[in-house]
């Protein structure tokens, strides 16, 4: 509806190539991350036996630029695998380190840093926020973060701190971040910050599937009052609604990061969108899940709550929800566009 | 997976550029206050000078009287109509019947009313549902009666948009009392110009006007029956199907697409407002964080509903116009209250307007909750929900 005359294709269909990527990663979580697993990992939220696994899929390489030897993976591909790892809620904070990798990569590209996430799985992790002190996502098992820092991003090296126990059971830690190496701008970390938002994205749609698959399998399993209880409108439209909102939150994800990949000055406030819809929606859809399975949805034993608490966990770890949303609103010219005429 | 724009040739813009003088041309002030004021869903005059160019049926070939456009075309011509604000659902509605006459109609039915259907020159309203039937179709009590070579019709049927500018009425009629409540029913094309019609105008909250249409002992012919006797359930479902977004792919914006529209045009008159007010700490509302961090929740669910398709994005798109129109509301105060016209209403009526067209998105076409059924049992594999009747 735009004054010029410009279209765009909406394409939302997978290659195959994308297509067997996300299917030979979802067998491979599959078989690697049984919930039992997840489990044992709680409360520090950190699998070390897993992550040295993990090497050898050679995540990181995969998302590095060819110019520093990476396969030049995008994050369309990345995304697609960081959701299959988020349906296992997998105790590894891939969205952090491929998103960090990447981003060092552009700044710093003969980093040693770079050299050691590849060869021995090094974590280095963002730091967002302001201040000197910061609850680090990955704060507590992180050899090194990237912060911003007023106009600078900074590299900050030392040791993990103590983990912190928290609702998400992530491996959250406070970091000393004053100090560092500047090691680029604040553009520098706002590129990093969308990647990350998108990951996180990625992730946050893979436990919110998993949680709805669940709620939606114990609706089909469970009879009450002579019948399925999926036969119930009260059970099956909550579950509907979870479904759409994960749908349209995975192409809305999608979208933003084809944008970054391939049209990175139109992606406007994507990334954020994304990021808030898919929060919202695996938190959606752990509730309704929970809901669904009743008293043994809010038992220890329901995995659902895995699920639940980490949606709200993960999207909050990687922005303040009233922060991100007034930087939403400053896109609303771009986004209302043709409807502003 | 791909978002970028399409590139166009010189011959591609120039229909673009013809297209836009075209609306530009015939939606004028006078054709949009006509639309505010009556709410009819129509507009004669743009409809022929569409028919005139193909453009009722875009997709259509040449032979039938469509333009035969292809889908980049069709979707400039869409792109256009939508953008000029010009009234659109009897031209939405006129298209679904005619994919059940192409399968069931007799060629002498759809040599006498498909080429009319493209030239504009005839319409078709839904001749569904009835009061007491709402969503449920099988429900229908207007009843058919053969007589030789005739059909007798009595009954009445709601909610039939557009019957004050059409000259057909695709018309679901039970035939067989007897028979399960979906296996009784026939379709049939009514002319609306037989005796015993009366169309009645009912008003709506959002000011769009739709009809009752009474029929007593309408007497037509066996030719305007289409399908077999009983079978009409398979009759309605083809354009059922379409109009409740089923089969549309992701490229097309389905029947949620104009409420996502709408919904863009109130945040986009509340930015408009907005910007015009002092805030509170200087600059203007829109720096207020706690009007921005609302108008940030807003545009999160636009963006997600823009990547919506089908069904769920029925759902969303108007789920989404009740809860902005009314939170804009909230945000622009009194002022927002004040409809068209009145001394210095805010957006000039538009948040009220938006406000009382909102709930219908939810109900017209097949309600949202009979999409969520449909989703509960196509996508997500979820047991039938209610015993059904017409399944037995």
């Amino acid at each position: 509806m735009s004054a010029a005359f410009s279209l765009r294709r909406q394409d939302y269909s997978l290659s195959e190539e994308q297509t067997a990527l996300r299917d030979s990663f979802r067998a491979y979580f599959e078989k690697t991350i049984p919930a039992s697993r997840v489990r044992a990992s709680e409360p520090g939220g950190f699998d070390a036996a897993l992550w040295d696994e993990l090497q050898e899929r050679a995540l990181v390489a995969m998302a590095l630029p060819e110019s520093v030897g990476g396969d030049g993976a995008g994050l369309v591909e990345l995304a697609l695998v960081v959701e299959e790892a988020g349906r296992r809620a997998a105790p590894v904070p891939l969205a952090e380190v491929l998103a960090a990798a990447r981003g060092l990569a552009r700044v710093d590209p003969s980093s040693p840093l770079l050299v050691a996430m590849r060869e021995r799985g090094a974590i280095v992790a963002p730091a967002p926020g302001s201040g000197d002190r910061r609850l680090a996502p990955a704060g507590a098992i992180a050899e090194a973060v990237l912060a911003p820092q007023g106009a600078s991003l900074m590299l900050v090296t030392g040791a993990p701190a103590p983990s912190q126990p928290n609702l998400a059971c992530a491996p959250l830690g406070w970091l000393e971040v004053a100090g560092g190496t500047r090691v680029g701008a604040a553009d520098d970390w706002a590129v990093l910050e969308r990647e990350w938002h998108i990951l996180t994205a990625a992730a946050l749609i893979g436990l919110g599937q998993a949680a709805l698959d669940l709620g939606v399998q114990y609706a089909k399993d469970r009879t009450a009052f002579g019948t399925q209880i999926g036969a119930f409108q009260a059970i099956a439209h909550p579950l509907v609604d979870a479904a759409n909102s994960v749908g349209a939150a995975r192409r809305l994800l999608w979208r933003a990061a084809w944008f970054c990949d391939h049209e990175p000055e139109s992606a406007g406030a994507l990334a954020l969108c994304a990021l808030l819809a898919a929060g919202d929606a695996a938190e959606q859809a752990g509730a309704t899940a929970i809901h669904t399975q009743g008293g043994f949805g809010f038992t220890l034993e329901s995995d659902v709550q895995l699920y639940y608490r980490r949606a709200k966990g993960w999207a909050l770890i990687a922005g303040d929800r009233r922060t991100l949303l007034r930087r939403v609103a400053q896109w609303a010219p771009h986004a209302l566009k043709d409807a502003l005429g | 997976m791909n978002f970028g724009t399409i590139d166009l040739d010189d011959e591609t813009l120039a229909f673009w550029q013809d297209a836009r003088a075209f609306f530009d041309r015939h939606v004028t002030p006078a054709v949009l206050e006509d639309e505010r004021l009556h709410g009819g869903g129509f507009n004669e005059e743009l409809h022929l000078a569409m028919g005139a160019r193909g453009w009722v049926a875009t997709q259509w070939p040449a032979s039938e009287g469509g333009a035969g456009l292809d889908a980049l075309r069709a979707r400039i011509v869409t792109t256009e109509w939508a953008r000029s604000g010009a009234p659109y659902i009897l031209a939405s509605t006129t298209l679904l019947p005619p994919i059940a006459i192409r399968e069931f109609g007799s060629p002498e039915i759809q040599a006498e009313v498909l080429p009319r259907v493209a030239d504009g020159t005839a319409r078709i309203c839904l001749g569904y549902t009835e009061p007491d039937c709402g969503s449920d179709l099988a429900a229908v009590r207007t009843r058919a009666e053969r007589d030789g070579d005739e059909w007798v019709i009595n009954g009445q049927k709601m909610f039939t948009t557009g019957a004050q500018f059409s000259q057909y009425c695709f018309l679901l009629a039970r035939t067989d009392p007897a028979a399960p409540m979906h296996k009784g029913l026939t379709v049939f094309l009514l002319p609306l110009d037989t005796a015993g019609v009366e169309i009645r105008p009912i008003g709506t909250l959002g000011g769009e006007r739709t009809n009752f249409v009474y029929l007593q002992d309408v007497r037509i012919g066996d030719r305007w029956r289409l399908g077999e006797v009983n079978a009409g359930w398979a009759v309605v479902a083809a354009p059922l199907s379409q109009e409740h977004g089923i089969t549309a792919d992701g490229s097309d914006p389905t029947i949620g697409g104009p409420y996502l529209a709408e919904c863009e045009k109130l945040l986009a008159e509340f930015v408009r407002w907005a910007a015009a007010q002092p805030g509170p700490t200087g600059g203007s509302v829109l720096d207020d964080p706690a009007v921005a961090e609302r108008i940030g929740e807003a545009l999160v669910k636009v963006e997600v509903t823009r990547s919506a398709s089908g069904p769920p994005a029925r759902i969303l798109s108007s789920d989404l116009l009740l809860q902005t129109a009314s939170e804009l509301i909230d945000l622009v105060g009194p002022t927002a209250l004040l409809a068209h016209g009145a001394e210095r209403s805010a957006g000039n009526g538009a948040f009220e307007a938006g406000f009382r067209f909102a709930p219908g998105t939810g109900i017209y076409g097949g309600s949202t909750d009979v999409a969520r059924n449909v989703i509960a049992e196509r996508f997500l594999g979820l047991p039938r929900s209610t015993p059904r009747r017409n399944t037995q």
